[in-house]
């Protein structure tokens, strides 16, 4: 099929037409004129060069321009046309538009509607998309675009109502999502140095900073079971066959998981003390970006076959006896510690490294109650639990909202224009 | 009649400095290709001073023979500074026929150093340049550089003594950011080598080594601050010493020191300054003392001559340990430190790893094996037990030609105020600075933040007095600079302008005449016509002439408008800068990720690493957000939620 054609254009109910997008809509493509006329200091119109200056529906430019050459207007429909091409914008202004970005300004559709029948075609123009160096439309494709159509100017406006609301609901669950993530890191800033909120009235000071009168300050070597481990770095392949290895890859986000695992040749008789087991703390021992070096993830799953893991990681055991589980890889997670704990990575070369060392000396504040401990990582555990709750709605809202764009733009499902 | 001016259509006037380093730049440019770029380097930078000495030579020939009015007299050697024996001028050479070019290149060098020695012995004719060698450089090549060369004149008039040097220590760097490290060379940008020089302040009267010259740009660095702080006149009381082990550079750095007038210098033959350091005291092997001490050695040089010492040091530089077999970093730290006088100031170019390599002793129960403390360590305590190390200041990433590890400058200082004995001024410099392909670059402004510090030595309230007064200098330099080079357009192009509104009223009048109506007085109408007829040609000839001169005032009129707007700019960010630093320097929390002062007691105990992170706060801070209100805004967040779909529901409820 040739990238023009859409499936929905075969099914065309009645009332409903296949249109040449450029008879209802203008296109206008950008132009960059001299770099001497832009500015960051927000002289001139706002200027949009390409799909990084493009937003989730809005864009949010960073340069200005004294002297653009081409205009969108509010409510334009703007699409990204240099690679990653076919990314989609909506104008809530008046922007001076670069070369990497045209705009289909409505002239007899609704405008709301052309904007949501735009995104039918994303992926299409990304197929279409050439070049020698990067890849581009022009607005040779652009003539070429069609859509289906309500020929009722109201029904287009029902239609384009339902897919506003579905777009405004999908922000909301966004909004959610990152107020959830913010709550976290408020707990995990206080938590750690302050306690749960009411429950210490009397704070000392310490070399780490302000913290609870009861709890004390240990290096992580006091609550440590055995000494730091550096597992064993013999090759690996990323298939199976072989005996699988945790490594780099597997660390994020405070939690160590085999979905990355890769795979060595090693008889698993010969290696006595690189298995890992539910319960271990894994610490990257290097990385280039030092947001990273130092980061650890808490292995919280046995794995399901016998599992290595590689000498890019440090393995961490607690004793039971001092620390409650998760309690240390929570506290890992907190800016405050590990923004500590990192400031010791060294980059002779432009790799970061800690050593086991460093990790043994660091000391952290201990609440000296296990049920204290056992309060703060139930607090976390539920606002872990919160955001992904957060995370599965907006998946759901997701979907809903393709099945809307499939369902409501090709005419498939009718809706009533007087509702 | 109207008088005519004489007027040259294609003026041959002074070049500009930007002119001449893209000229210059050309030159590279021919090489490009084929056999490595340090190989042509040699041949390049003599050639070019052939060139030179030579134009400036008949210059002072041309300009005697019009004071004498004898042609003889003027060439009498006696009456030069230096010589071009006739048979070695350059026309003469360059018309060789191509395949006894070589040969007679290299004669005629050997006979100008013979015309002058010793003043230029070792320069023109040495083993790293022959240019009969066709393996090293192919004759096509040779030739296209001497015809090049050929086509510009280089005498005084055409270009000035300090422009010329300025150009040859561009082409020293552009010759440096093309070959990488493949020369192995450690070309040390212009703008960290000011702020070296800035740092370790030379005087007048001092004596100067770089034990790793290169070029000796840190050297001429080091004069330019003495031209900077105390006036043209006491650079010549400066003594430089240099030793370089790589031949065709230290070639170089004698060219170098001579183009820009330095007489007062040592120079090691060639060789390996950490096994055979050249200067010493007397007959002795001990290392002879300096004033000041400025180097960029290579970073972690891996055959540094371990071997050659592991039976003891014969100049007595490391005491009981010596620095790790692969890795000579502490080798030079140890060579400065021990070849400065007891009031002596170094600063050396260091790769970030001497901050931190090397552990302690370490027991099995700590590491699960014995382990006795590395030698890096054990030199490190050493250095801070002395109390030597007085700054370390880490710099930007990409700064350095060939290769991307951040650096860092560390001060070596035996002589420390009393107020800084038994501190260390650590400054993280590494955010501000301009990022550009293959190299960044330490800008003024970026300087600037490091030498406030500096100087206050982390003093707060010291730090906010001297930054109106760095800010002030800052801009003045910024607008001698722009005045200089405006000075220099109008130098370069006035004299050819100046005929340009005479030429402009000429025209009017002219143009005037002939619009003129024809007489009617039969004689008048015959003698008009014939005036007209002589005008006509007069108008032909004028009018290209006019065009020309207007393209080159219009030419130079943009080139004085980019001057300014340059430095428009570069004030604005002055003062944009510093008023940074003011808001930095009023918040010690806001200092501390900057810059910091760390005691002994401190760095031991953070085991003598003396990794800036341990002391500076280099990361961003984290926003920080009370849970109370983490908490109402989640709830409204939900809420706002809720509502919206339950609204989609019901829209959709219908038919959905």
């Amino acid at each position: 099929m040739r990238w023009t054609q859409l499936p929905e254009f075969a099914l065309c109910p009645n009332n409903w037409e296949v249109v040449h997008l450029l008879n209802k809509a203008k296109f206008v493509a950008g132009q960059s004129p001299d770099s001497d006329l832009y500015n960051t200091r927000g002289e001139g119109t706002p200027f949009l060069q390409g799909n990084a200056d493009f937003g989730s529906v809005h864009p949010s430019p960073t340069v200005f321009c004294v002297a653009p050459t081409k205009f969108c207007e509010t409510g334009d429909a703007l699409i990204s046309v240099r690679a990653p091409v076919g990314a989609l914008n909506r104008a809530d202004q008046i922007y001076g538009l670069g070369r990497g970005v045209g705009a289909l300004h409505p002239t007899e559709i609704d405008a709301d509607y052309l904007y949501h029948a735009m995104t039918r075609w994303h992926l299409p123009l990304k197929r279409a998309a050439q070049g020698s160096t990067f890849d581009a439309v022009t607005a040779r494709h652009f003539r070429q675009l069609k859509c289906c159509l309500p020929k009722s100017k109201d029904e287009q406006k029902a239609i384009a109502e339902r897919l506003n609301l579905a777009d405004a609901t999908l922000a909301a669950a966004q909004a959610k999502l990152t107020a959830a993530c913010r709550l976290k890191t408020a707990l995990m800033q206080q938590l750690f140095t302050r306690g749960i909120p009411g429950q210490h009235k009397q704070f000392k000071q310490t070399k780490i900073g302000k913290v609870p009168v009861s709890w004390e300050i240990v290096s992580i070597e006091n609550v440590l079971d055995g000494v730091p481990f550096n597992g064993i770095s013999p090759q690996s392949q990323p298939e199976p066959p072989g005996t699988p290895i945790l490594n780099v890859a597997c660390v994020d986000s405070g939690l160590c998981t085999t979905k990355y695992v890769s795979y060595v040749d090693i008889e698993g008789q010969t290696i006595k003390d690189c298995w890992a087991k539910q319960g271990d703390f894994y610490v990257l021992r290097g990385n280039g970006n030092r947001e990273y070096a130092g980061t650890g993830g808490y292995l919280a799953e046995e794995p399901k076959v016998p599992t290595l893991f590689s000498d890019k990681l440090i393995r961490l055991r607690f004793q039971e006896s001092e620390v409650v589980a998760r309690f240390i890889p929570y506290l890992w997670q907190s800016s405050a510690f590990l923004r500590r704990f990192q400031s010791k990575a060294e980059s002779g070369s432009g790799l970061w490294m800690v050593s086991k060392r460093d990790i043994r000396k660091e000391i952290i504040a201990l609440p000296t109650s296990k049920n204290e401990q056992q309060d703060i990582v139930a607090l976390i555990d539920a606002s872990i639990a919160t955001i992904a709750e957060c995370e599965n709605e907006l998946r759901a809202l997701d979907r809903l909202k393709r099945s809307l764009l499939q369902n409501l733009l090709t005419g498939k499902v009718r809706v009533n224009a007087t509702d | 009649m109207l008088a005519t001016p004489p007027v040259k259509t294609r003026p041959l006037r002074r070049l500009t400095q930007a002119e001449l380093d893209s000229f210059l730049e050309h030159a590279a440019d021919l090489l490009r290709g084929g056999v490595d770029h340090s190989e042509f380097r040699g041949y390049v930078f003599a050639l070019l001073f052939y060139k030179r000495i030579n134009d400036v030579y008949l210059e002072n020939v041309r300009a005697l023979e019009i004071e004498l009015g004898d042609p003889d007299l003027a060439r009498d050697p006696r009456m030069h500074d230096f010589v071009v024996p006739d048979d070695c001028l350059w026309e003469k050479v360059a018309r060789t026929t191509e395949n006894k070019l070589g040969t007679a290149l290299n004669d005629a060098m050997r006979a100008i150093e013979r015309a002058n020695a010793p003043k230029f012995d070792g320069i023109l004719a040495n083993s790293t340049v022959d240019f009969n060698a066709q393996d090293r450089l192919p004759r096509g090549k040779l030739l296209q550089i001497i015809n090049h060369f050929g086509s510009q004149m280089f005498d005084r008039a055409h270009v000035p003594d300090d422009l010329f040097g300025n150009a040859y220590e561009y082409l020293i760097r552009n010759f440096a950011s093309r070959a990488g490290k493949s020369s192995g060379e450690f070309y040390t940008p212009k703008e960290v080598a000011f702020l070296m020089s800035e740092i370790v302040e030379p005087r007048p009267g001092d004596h100067i080594c770089d034990w790793a010259a290169g070029s000796a740009g840190l050297l001429l660095q080091c004069r330019n601050y003495v031209e900077r702080h105390f006036g043209k006149r006491d650079t010549d009381r400066l003594f430089f010493y240099m030793q370089e082990s790589n031949p065709s550079t230290a070639n170089i750095a004698r060219i170098n020191l001579f183009l820009h007038g330095v007489r007062s210098f040592r120079q090691a033959p060639p060789s390996d300054s950490l096994r055979t350091p050249y200067f010493r005291e007397g007959k002795t092997r001990r290392l002879r003392k300096f004033d000041r001490i400025v180097m960029n050695p290579p970073f972690s040089l891996e055959s540094w001559g371990y071997d050659d010492f592991v039976g003891g040091d014969p100049y007595d530089r490391f005491g009981t340990t010596l620095p790790p077999r692969d890795n000579g970093d502490y080798a030079w730290l140890y060579q400065v430190a021990k070849s400065l006088k007891p009031t002596g100031r170094g600063i050396i170019v260091m790769s970030q790893g001497i901050l931190f390599r090397g552990q302690p002793e370490q027991t099995e129960e700590e590491d699960g094996r014995n382990q006795k403390a590395d030698a890096e360590y054990l030199l490190r305590e050493n250095l801070i037990k002395n109390d030597w190390i007085e700054c370390v200041i880490v710099l930007p990433s990409k700064l350095f030609y060939g290769n991307t590890v951040p650096g860092c400058l560390v001060v070596l200082n035996k002589h420390k105020k009393p107020e800084h004995k038994n501190k260390i001024l650590l400054i993280w410099a590494s955010r501000h600075f301009q990022s550009a392909n293959p190299q960044s670059i330490l800008r003024r402004v970026d300087c600037m933040r490091i030498l406030v510090a500096w100087r206050a030595f982390g003093d707060l309230q010291k730090c906010r007095t001297l930054i109106p007064q760095h800010e002030q200098e800052l801009v003045a330099e910024i607008e001698r600079a722009r005045d200089a080079q405006l000075r220099e357009i109008d130098d370069a192009y006035a004299p050819f302008l100046a005929p340009l509104p005479e030429l402009r009223v000429e025209l009017e009048q002219r143009e005037a005449f002939a619009k003129q109506d024809t007489p009617e007085d039969k004689e008048a109408r015959k003698k008009f016509r014939e005036e007209k007829a002589t005008y006509t040609v007069r108008l032909k000839e004028m009018r290209p002439q006019i065009k020309d001169l207007t393209r080159l005032e219009k030419e130079a009129e943009e080139k004085r408008a980019s001057a300014r707007q340059h430095a428009d700019r570069e004030i604005a960010l002055a003062r944009e800068t510093a008023a940074d630093l003011a808001r930095i320097c009023t918040d010690p929390a806001e200092a501390r990720r900057y810059f910091a002062i760390a005691d002994h007691a401190e760095i031991e105990e953070n085991e003598f690493n003396l990794n800036l992170p341990r002391y500076v706060d280099t990361f961003e801070p984290e926003e920080p957000i009370e849970i109370a209100d983490a908490l109402a805004e989640f709830d409204a967040a939900e809420i706002a939620m809720r509502k919206k779909t339950t609204m989609l529901k019901k829209l959709l409820g219908a038919k959905v």
